[in-house]
């Protein structure tokens, strides 16, 4: 199983994908929703974890496509955004788990 | 002027001048005596001309000017200095009612077969003093308002550019902590020493989110609700407010698309970002022969749009990398930080600010996109409850 990471922040994308490996996992990397749309080959078991707040396309339009997926994989989507921004953007979503920046241990939990 | 005679024609002239001038007008012979108070006067000041004609033009005077005047008067007869005569001034009136206004004074002065007189001409200043009044209030609640809201904006800004590298550093310390784990375990040798200092480095770097926390909590309690507007006239009031008090020394030109589609927005904020553009927008184009801002608002399916356009230089290549980074460049202009929050807005309102730097002979221009309104916000509060959120819980201790 892999974990895509669709994230512009250099830093938090890298120390994401750190972590992830260091619980074993496949990493993919993606800056921004529009590389995930072209180049993310996404598996029924895999995990997305996705900044909303990216340039560009919004990181809710990945949540969007890995939905319509017929098996879609787990996703999670983080932000720094304020808590009333996050509840807007995510309107339209009701079972998508939501992570605050900065991310504490449950996120490893999830991972594990 | 009640003679018994036949007033003769420059008589007959004169009053009807006194009668028909806009401007109040008096006469006051050399002990200050009123001799003429016109009709445009008997409104300004509340009294019949026969109530003052004879008295001492202080009648007309706040309270603490009466013994001025008459040093004036006395000083003017003994050395003919002119302190008033030929220049005029904005002094007080007092009204009969007791009432004092301000009003502008122009003295003249005659030499007649009487002696010498002294004639006044006033113009009410009250409802030029009202409009100076409220400029100034608008003024300084725009003020008020874009520096609360620009500390809010610096605030959730800071918070979020600090919160940026502080969650990888988390991150990476969590990823640090699994290593020395594993090496523990794969060479069955035990680094105490490690683990406690990393153990000491997390909760520090904890404790950065929670201020981190505890500074996002403090704006996003104050955060102002969204509301349903119409773009065009949000940017019509910005626009307003930038060109208020400047001089016409810059051509705004404004082009909106009618019935643009509403946006969910906080209007304050988004007259934020035009009132920052314009204003940088004027300023770039400032050296120009025919400076020219253009303001225009369009749609584009469900996206509608704002651009502040100039005909200045445009953005050197240089300045383009650190544009929107005020916390990151070297130098952060004033310009730097407006537009990191302008940048910071816009994403808040899940929109964007992108720029086209111009450049050879064309200006610079910023354009805004936001999001249509899609909904009502009743079925906005209904997903709010309904949206599990794993670490949000930290938003409930607040």
């Amino acid at each position: 199983m892999t974990v895509h990471i669709v994230e512009d922040d250099d830093g938090v994308r890298d120390a994401l994908s750190e972590l992830c490996r260091s619980v074993g996992r496949t990493v993919q990397v993606y800056p921004d929703s529009e590389a995930f749309a072209s180049g993310a080959k996404v598996e029924p078991d895999d995990m997305v974890l996705v900044d909303i707040g990216l340039p560009g396309e919004p990181g809710t339009e990945v949540v969007r496509r890995v939905s319509k997926l017929p098996m879609p994989p787990k996703v999670i989507v983080i932000s720094g955004l304020p808590l009333a921004d996050i509840h807007h953007a995510m309107r339209e979503f009701s079972n998508v788990l939501v992570m605050r920046k900065p991310l504490t241990s449950e996120l490893l939990a999830l991972l594990a | 002027m009640q003679g018994i005679r036949r007033p003769t024609l420059s008589e007959a002239r004169l009053e009807s001048v006194l009668e028909t001038a806009p401007d109040g007008i008096i006469v006051m012979d050399e002990g200050a005596r009123i001799l003429v108070f016109n009709k445009a006067c008997e409104s300004l000041f509340g009294y019949n001309a026969a109530e003052v004609i004879g008295e001492n033009v202080r009648i007309l005077m706040p309270q603490a000017h009466h013994d001025n005047h008459d040093l004036y008067v006395q000083r003017y007869r003994a050395t003919g200095e002119r302190r008033i005569i030929g220049i005029g001034r904005e002094v007080e009136g007092r009204r009969k009612d007791g009432s004092i206004f301000p009003l502008d004074l122009s003295v003249g002065e005659a030499q007649t077969p009487n002696g010498r007189q002294f004639i006044g001409v006033i113009r009410d200043l009250s409802a030029r003093h009202e409009t100076e009044r409220r400029l100034a209030s608008v003024q300084a609640d725009l003020i008020r308002v874009t520096r609360v809201s620009a500390l809010d904006e610096m605030g959730s800004v800071l918070a979020h550019e600090l919160n940026q590298p502080l969650t990888a550093i988390m991150l990476y310390l969590q990823a640090l902590e699994r290593e020395v784990h594993r090496i523990q375990v794969t060479h069955s040798r035990l680094e105490p020493r490690a683990s406690e200092l990393l153990g000491k480095a997390t909760r520090e770097a904890q404790r950065a989110g929670s201020i981190i926390q505890r500074v996002r909590q403090l704006v996003e309690k104050r955060a102002p609700e969204r509301k349903n507007a119409n773009l065009n006239a949000v940017v019509d009031e910005a626009l307003e407010l930038a060109m208020l008090g400047r001089q016409r020394s810059v051509y705004l030109r404004r082009f909106g698309q009618m019935q643009l589609p509403g946006v969910l927005i906080d209007t304050v904020q988004i007259q934020q970002i035009v009132l920052n553009l314009t204003r940088n927008a004027i300023e770039a184009c400032q050296r120009e022969a025919d400076p020219t801002v253009t303001v225009t608002t369009w749609a584009e399916g469900d996206i509608v749009c704002l651009s502040v356009a100039d005909n200045g230089p445009g953005i050197p290549a240089e300045r383009m990398r650190t544009l929107f980074n005020a916390f990151r460049s070297e130098a952060g202009t004033g310009m730097g930080i407006g537009l990191t929050i302008s940048r910071a807005i816009a994403q808040n309102h899940m929109g964007e600010l992108l720029v086209d730097p111009g450049g050879d002979g064309k200006g610079a221009c910023f354009t805004v996109r936001l999001p249509a309104a899609v909904d009502t916000a009743a079925e906005n509060r209904d997903s709010i409850a309904a949206m599990p959120m794993a670490a949000a819980a930290e938003a409930d201790k607040s």
